[in-house]
């Protein structure tokens, strides 16, 4: 007895699989990444945490990041601002509050309540 | 006494610098402060605790994290910082030798010449002729000799500059 195998070919893709993926949890995750990041940490150089792919991606997820960058940045203060200024592509800041942490994040939480982020 | 609100927050901030400068375990050194993000090792040197000095050049998109004097190059080479520098008081000189009358600071390179860190010596007090640096956004230290942050993270000591104390 012989047993044909036949072969099936895979039905045409019309459109590309969609992948859910939760944007929180993805933020949450990247986040995590270049916070603990001693490369980061450690340097005295501010455009240090652009070189962590992890920020980077968060960057390049662009818009869709913004109220969850603001949520994270109200609550505490991080480098969130060259990934802001990245993302909307433009700069808030005072010049008299460039370098102090603090005054930054101020001018970026009021362009984000100005803006709908917070 | 705990620099930290307890020992074990010294021991943790202290951690963190030494797994990234790990040849500060060849040498005496000590947690002088505790972890902040206010200021960085290059205000530091210049006696400034509310800055993040550093030349980011205007176009990146941390620029707004780096103060930077408008008269100055934003330029990461030696040549800005040393000009920084020279704008308060230090001229260029051969070594990190304790000198009376004199304080000093030492300027860190990476090996393609890009500075990465600034320390100070400390001229007076209990430790005469060691070395205090903020470690980027983390704590205050200090640092028996300058090759014990010499490594991957800020590469080698490569230029030092002194002045005169004021009295």
């Amino acid at each position: 007895m012989s047993v044909q195998l036949l072969e099936e070919a895979p039905p045409p893709i019309s459109s590309p699989p969609v992948v859910e993926v939760n944007t929180r949890k993805l933020f949450e995750v990247l986040t995590a990444c270049w916070k603990n990041d001693l490369n980061i940490l450690g340097s005295s150089n501010p455009a240090a945490v652009l070189n962590n792919v992890a920020y980077r991606m968060t960057i390049d997820l662009g818009a869709t990041m913004l109220p969850l960058i603001f949520n994270d940045y109200a609550r505490e203060d991080h480098d969130w601002a060259p990934a802001l200024s990245a993302i909307v592509g433009s700069n808030p800041v005072k010049p008299e509050h460039w370098g102090r942490f603090k005054l930054v994040r101020e001018d970026w939480l009021e362009w984000g309540k100005a803006h709908g982020y917070l | 006494m705990a620099i930290c609100e307890s020992d074990e927050a010294d021991g943790a901030a202290l951690a963190n610098i030494l797994i990234l400068l790990p040849g500060l375990k060849t040498a005496a050194h000590a947690l002088t402060s505790i972890p902040t993000r206010n200021y960085n090792c290059i205000a530091y040197v210049l006696d400034d605790c509310e800055c993040f000095w550093w030349p980011v050049p205007i176009s990146n998109s941390a620029l707004a994290m780096s103060y930077w004097p408008r008269r100055f190059s934003r330029e990461e080479t030696v040549q800005a910082f040393a000009e920084i520098f020279e704008s308060f008081g230090y001229r260029t000189c051969t070594d990190g030798k304790l000198e009376a009358n004199n304080e000093k600071i030492a300027l860190y390179c990476s090996p393609n010449g890009t500075p990465t860190h600034a320390a100070k010596q400390i001229a007076e007090g209990l430790h005469p002729g060691q070395w205090k640096s903020k470690i980027g956004r983390l704590a205050d230290i200090r640092h028996a000799t300058l090759e014990a942050l010499e490594g991957d993270a800020y590469g080698k000591v490569h230029s030092f500059f002194a002045r005169k104390i004021k009295s």
